[in-house]
């Protein structure tokens, strides 16, 4: 249970628990203080009953005295006379009334010769103090009296005072008494005599008896030196019992003490003992649950109350948590679960002003700002949606522009040619590009766009297609890479840049001619042997400022060497670690797969890459082009070659050449003619203007191909002349009149219009100048 | 090449058959060079040519700078060949060009 109310519950009842606690605590000790103070109340009870006892026995013993000093007095004076004596026992009598009686009595023949037996005895008759003058005739014989013979034994020197045993007297009043006396001395201290005082112990009992703190309580009064009990105040043993032995009483033991405890009848009793002068003693038991009766009483009623004012509170704190909070939340909550399974509509209502209804009011809120959000984020999301979809179709667009079937070129058995790209996002900047420029010479181009996205993919496609432009123009890659750049700088506003590597491969010679534009140069392995970096001139990248000059570098390609061209996505590509493939990677990936043909190669080199990367993202756009050169072109059947002088004069020889070629098909007359115009007019070129400083041979080779599908005738020119490319030579201006008219560069501009391509190149220090022209 | 004179008064008719080519056109130079003193008008007679190259549009050239400054030049006869040839690089406004009939 974790709910809010549990929690409460659990609060309220831990605070009423300690509550309680405290005043349970509190109210234990005032009743243990109420109890002491009940036991103290008895005790002060019984302490006035003791002392008033105590008191009576004292001046009883001192009455008991102050009578034997005035008997000596009586005994010693000379007058003797009977009259002293009874004024001297009733005088006595009148100033105390403790005793009921009390008289001085002398041993026989002591006073008086031939008078056997003197005393005088006083005693309260009801009314007044009155002498008993029986004793010293009648038969009651004193001096054998068992309390005379007790007190004279006792009393063994002046002022001591004797008690006899509790006994009832039978010449009086038939009661309980004790008699005390002390001894009469003459001046010899010779007994002569003794006082007694007699001491009635029903007024004691009655004071004994009534010493009741509870309705239950009982006392005893007992003469302990004499085992006597004076009085047992119990209920249901006969009243006052007397002169029962204490060792009969079951409960009175030798362990009996003042605030002691014990257990008669089952009952549980609070004992409170005194002893007295004389040896005697008072136990005052009280029982235990009379004495606490009321206060129990009270503690029960004091528990019984704090229970139910404790559960009451705390029936009404959870009540009130319960109505104020955890209802309220609840309610929230339901409300919340219902917003979150999507009903933005719901409203929240509480009807008070506490945090809760604020609460309410952000939820409310809340669901307003997202009900708008979600309008919000409907709209930005078909936005996106629609932006998405042409990104697709802009990825197509890219995609599709790059080539894609491979083999492109499946009659063309002189190369084999494979490359990949793959987008880091939608669209990226890397590209390639491979095709036939003529049917001897292979284009390939890799680069990379300083960007991603589409405004790179746009760069790309203006590059690409630059690119292209002036390679299809029969530029030589450096050529071409200076008119891309600058044109490329003529419209670059957003100062992006490209880098490139272009090379173009004649089929025909394995001369691979390639110019560098800040790339990563490729991989080259010749047959037979391992990858190694091709040393290749930097050079600036494309569209990074006007007016550069591009080197092109040449390399033989024999049959079976291969390059590896890659952007930097490939050796950027990072792990998990962030960790980069690095080129020492990659010359690993392509040794292990160097037997591979090109599309092994790359599939194999991109597994090794996605192993590396082991499911980190890709950063960058992975484009790879790899290049193996087979068999170098055959001559085929239907070339023929020519070789003449560089002179006008074979120019006849030419053209009969070209002509008796041109018979095998069956070209119209026109094309005949425009073939044999661009020929005549490049021949005379040649003849006219490359050898102009040279001395000795200047051979001039014309060579010839008809090819089919589509027909076409190739014508290529080569002399060993000064390097000139004359299709850098400016167009004529046609459209001027006779006398602007510049008779010079005419013939290479009719041979230019005369045929489809013109291709020039310089290679192995002769101009190759070739034209194609279709034949159909 | 063969090139035919025929005079008339100021006017000169020249017809020519064959190429004019790299080869032939020196030869013709000369020729308008020599004959064209004092001509006003010359009519160069194309029904034999097949074939005009750059060298031969250029004694064409020369000769029509000649003429402009004595008197006028046309050229008949010339083939469709030989048109599309004129076209190409221009002189087609140059000349004055008759087309044969039909």
């Amino acid at each position: 249970m974790k709910t809010i109310r549990s929690k409460i519950l659990f609060v309220t009842l831990a605070l009423v628990v300690l509550l309680g606690s405290v005043i349970l605590f509190l109210t234990i000790t005032t009743y243990e203080r109420y109890k002491r103070l009940q036991v103290s109340d008895c005790r002060s009870l019984v302490d006035s009953s003791s002392a008033l006892i105590n008191k009576t026995i004292l001046q009883l013993e001192g009455n008991a005295r102050d009578l034997a000093l005035m008997g000596e007095v009586y005994y010693q004076s000379r007058i003797r006379t009977p009259s002293l004596g009874e004024h001297i026992v009733i005088r006595n009598f009148e100033n105390q009334r403790l005793a009921i009686g009390g008289g001085i009595w002398f041993e026989p023949y002591s006073v008086e010769q031939g008078r056997e037996r003197v005393c005088f005895y006083a005693f309260d008759n009801g009314e007044k103090v009155v002498l008993d003058p029986n004793f010293e005739s009648t038969a009651y014989y004193y001096p054998l009296q068992s309390w005379y013979t007790t007190i004279k034994k006792g009393a063994t020197e002046k002022g001591k005072v004797v008690w006899t045993a509790p006994y009832v007297d039978e010449a009086g009043t038939h009661t309980l008494m004790m008699t005390l006396g002390a001894a009469i001395h003459d001046r010899n201290g010779r007994f002569v005599g003794m006082s007694t005082v007699d001491w009635e112990l029903d007024a004691i009992n009655r004071s004994v008896s009534a010493v009741r703190p509870t309705p239950n309580s009982f006392a005893l009064f007992a003469d302990q030196g004499n085992d006597f009990i004076l009085v047992l105040s119990e209920k249901g043993v006969k009243e006052k019992v007397t002169g029962l032995s204490l060792k009969t009483i079951p409960w009175f033991n030798e362990d009996l003490r003042d605030g002691g405890e014990i257990v008669h009848n089952g009952v549980k009793y609070l004992t409170f003992f005194r002893t007295l002068a004389n040896n005697m003693i008072i136990v005052v038991n009280v029982p235990e649950d009379e004495l606490f009766r009321d206060i129990n009483e009270n503690l029960r009623n004091t528990v019984i109350v704090l229970l139910v004012v404790g559960a009451l509170i705390a029936i009404l704190t959870y009540w009130l948590l319960h109505r104020f909070i955890s209802r309220p939340i609840a309610y929230l909550s339901a409300k919340a679960a219902q917003i979150g399974a999507g009903d933005l509509h719901t409203s929240i209502s509480l009807d008070t002003e506490d945090e809760l209804a604020s609460l309410a009011a952000s939820f409310n809120k809340m669901t307003v700002d997202i009900r708008e959000h979600i309008q919000n984020l409907r709209t930005i999301t078909a936005e996106k949606e629609r932006i998405a979809t042409e990104l697709d179709v802009a990825r197509e667009i890219q995609a599709s522009m790059l080539p894609s079937v491979f083999p492109p070129f499946p009659e063309r058995h002189e190369f084999d040619i494979y490359a990949t790209m793959e987008s880091a996002k939608e669209v990226g900047g890397d590209f390639y590009d491979l095709y036939l420029i003529d049917d001897d010479h292979l284009a390939v181009v890799i680069g990379d766009v300083s960007d991603k996205g589409i405004p790179a993919a746009l760069f790309m496609v203006i590059t690409k297609t630059l690119i292209q432009n002036y390679a299809y123009l029969g530029f030589s890659v450096s050529e071409i890479f200076s008119r891309v750049n600058n044109r490329l700088c003529e419209s670059n506003e957003v100062g992006m840049f490209v880098t490139a590597f272009m090379g173009i491969l004649n089929v025909r010679t394995g001369l691979f001619s390639y110019v560098n534009a800040g790339h990563n140069p490729p991989f080259v392995r010749r047959a037979g042997g391992q990858f190694e970096k091709l040393d290749v001139r930097p050079g600036f990248v494309l569209a990074g400022m006007e007016d550069i000059v591009y080197h092109a570098e040449r390399l033989e390609m024999a049959e079976g060497d291969c390059i590896f061209m890659y952007t930097d996505g490939v050796t950027e590509a990072s792990n998990p670690e962030m960790v980069f493939f690095e080129e020492n990677r990659l010359e690993k990936a392509l040794a292990s797969h160097a037997s591979e043909d090109m599309t092994g190669l790359l599939h194999g080199v991109r597994q090794d890459l996605d192993a590396f990367a082991a499911g980190a993202a890709q950063h960058d756009d992975i484009t790879m082009l790899g290049l193996a050169f087979l068999a170098k072109k055959t001559q085929g059947d239907r070339m023929k070659e020519v070789i003449v002088p560089a002179s006008v004069d074979a120019l006849p020889r030419v053209l009969s050449f070209v002509g008796r070629e041109l018979d095998s098909s069956d070209c119209s007359m026109k094309i005949r003619l425009q073939l044999e115009i661009a020929v005549e007019e490049i021949f005379a070129n040649i003849a006219y203007h490359a050898y102009q400083d040279a001395e000795g041979e200047r051979p001039v080779v014309v060579q010839m191909a008809i090819h089919p599908d589509p027909i076409r005738a190739d014508v290529c020119f080569k002399d060993r002349g000064t390097p000139y490319n004359p299709l850098r030579q400016p167009d004529p201006d046609i459209t001027l009149s006779a006398e602007e008219r510049d008779p010079g560069g005419l013939g290479v501009y009719m041979a230019k219009k005369s045929v489809d391509r013109m291709a020039y190149e310089y290679f192995d220090g002769q101009n190759v100048l070739t034209i194609t022209k279709y034949l159909l | 090449m063969e090139i035919e004179k025929n005079y008339d008064g100021s006017s000169l008719l020249i017809a020519l058959t064959g190429r004019l080519d790299t080869l032939s056109a020196p030869e013709l130079d000369v020729v308008i060079k020599t004959a064209l003193i004092g001509v006003k008008s010359l009519v160069l007679d194309f029904s034999g040519v097949d074939y005009v190259s750059s060298a031969g549009l250029r004694v064409l050239l020369s000769a029509q700078k000649m003429m402009n400054k004595q008197g006028k030049m046309l050229i008949r006869n010339v083939s469709r060949d030989i048109q599309e040839v004129f076209r190409m690089t221009g002189f087609d406004s140059i000349f004055t060009i008759e087309t044969p009939a039909g």
